[in-house]
């Protein structure tokens, strides 16, 4: 990407049927998933039958609920949440159902400047077709000077999958505060397997190997046509 | 404007939760969003465990222990284990670290100081090695170089490493990939696969 991302994060989120009081940090390094050592200095949120969340520092955040589970890694190489999760649902647990995935990966990064980032949002959405008020909305100074908020973007013909879509989505960035510049960006690469497949979780494991680097590279492309606007 | 994504839409975007002030993403980063969605369930399991404990004042009135079904005069009572909580610990910020350049791996031979691998540039989105290194064994974690023997396969990672303070820095990671086992079926459909290419190769024979 042509401007280094300030704060950047991938995130693996499997749709399914789950049992959230198994998935703990003993249990995973019993079943060498993490190391003993990772597994000591877990940060526990939540263990309860319905949910468990802890996190891992420098390796992963984990959450799952009965029909949600998320592994997040803000560190490269990302690649650690897809062999954590083929590991899991590949070799432990495969008879779990799972029938939809989303491979995500998000950025914040500076676009230089308010001026700069509000002409990229003039560019996406502009005020014009939004007549009198669209001028009242680009009107202002500093925090009173308005624009588009949030912009969503999907594609649906894919033909590398039996059904999904590739949903990006665009936001000023509050984490990169002070200067007002900051772009934030979302790419949710989703995936649907056919009911007779998501009966477990081997077809979901299939495409996440195989799809998990493509899929980054593919948003990073997308990240990098916003930022190429940043002239 | 439409209700953002939600896992109770089931969605597989990231974000739980985006009530929050939609340009506020950082929250996406630091579990702020899930953390609502987690505080709600919490909630609402400790009301039910509350509702329940006042309801089964009997059975649980003395030597109760997490997650035991009790026999009272009344009823069968289970009593479901009392959630751990520490929600700070999900809302910290976290240590980013987007690379620069990526590779994938090879290891081609040991020795007591070095590890000699075969690279692939993933940046460059190279699908074969390219590149042979030897490398410090000293840049693997402890809990990786256990891992490693001729043939393993990891992923190297430069760029730069950014402190929730702010301070930046430039590093080197590498994670010993761990892969899943082939398992019988796979290996048959590889044997299937390579019979039939080993037939189509000799044909002129």
């Amino acid at each position: 990407m042509r401007i280094e991302p300030e704060v950047s994060q991938v995130a693996v989120v499997l749709l399914g049927h789950f049992n959230p009081a198994i998935f703990q940090p003993w249990w995973m390094a019993r079943h060498g998933l993490i190391s003993d050592a990772a597994a000591e200095s877990a940060q526990i949120g939540v263990v309860h039958p319905d949910i468990t969340a802890f996190v891992i520092e420098g390796q992963f955040s984990f959450e799952v609920q009965r029909e949600r589970l998320a592994i997040t890694r803000t560190v490269s190489p990302y690649i650690l949440v897809a062999d954590v999760i083929s590991k899991m649902f590949g070799d432990l647990l495969p008879h779990t159902p799972v029938a939809r995935m989303g491979i995500n990966f998000m950025v914040h990064f500076d676009a230089g400047s308010l001026a700069k980032r509000d002409e990229i949002g003039q560019m996406l959405a502009p005020p014009a077709p939004w007549g009198e008020w669209g001028k009242l909305v680009s009107s202002g100074e500093g925090k009173m000077h308005g624009g588009m908020q949030s912009l969503s973007m999907i594609q649906r013909n894919l033909d590398d999958r039996p059904a999904g879509h590739i949903l990006a989505k665009i936001e000023p960035s509050s984490r990169i505060k002070g200067r007002m510049s900051g772009i934030y960006m979302e790419i949710n690469d989703h995936y649907e397997v056919p009911e007779e497949q998501a009966q477990d979780a081997r077809a979901i494991v299939t495409i996440l190997q195989e799809r998990f680097d493509r899929s980054l590279a593919n948003s990073r492309k997308i990240v990098d046509q916003i930022m190429s606007l940043v002239k | 404007m439409n209700k953002p994504l939600r896992n109770l839409d089931l969605t597989t975007s990231a974000p739980l939760d985006r009530d929050v002030v939609l340009s506020d993403a950082s929250a996406n980063l630091e579990f702020r969003e899930s953390s609502s969605v987690l505080k709600d369930l919490v909630t609402a399991q400790m009301d039910r465990f509350a509702k329940q404990r006042k309801a089964e004042r009997i059975a649980i009135s003395t030597n109760v222990t997490q997650g035991v079904r009790f026999d009272t005069l009344s009823s069968t009572v289970e009593i479901p284990p009392t959630p751990v909580l520490g929600m700070a610990t999900l809302t910290r910020p976290q240590a980013t670290f987007s690379p620069l350049q990526e590779w994938e791996g090879y290891v081609v031979s040991l020795t007591d100081t070095h590890v000699l691998a075969n690279l692939v540039d993933l940046t460059s989105e190279a699908t074969r090695p390219g590149q042979q290194a030897e490398i410090p064994r000293e840049e693997f974690s402890d809990a990786d170089i256990e891992k490693l023997s001729e043939g393993s396969v990891f992923r190297w990672a430069i760029g730069y490493q950014r402190l929730p303070g702010g301070t930046k820095t430039r590093v080197s990671q590498i994670i010993v990939r761990d892969l899943p086992k082939w398992i019988a079926s796979e290996l048959d459909e590889a044997k299937q696969r390579a019979a039939v290419l080993f037939k189509f190769l000799n044909r002129g024979e």
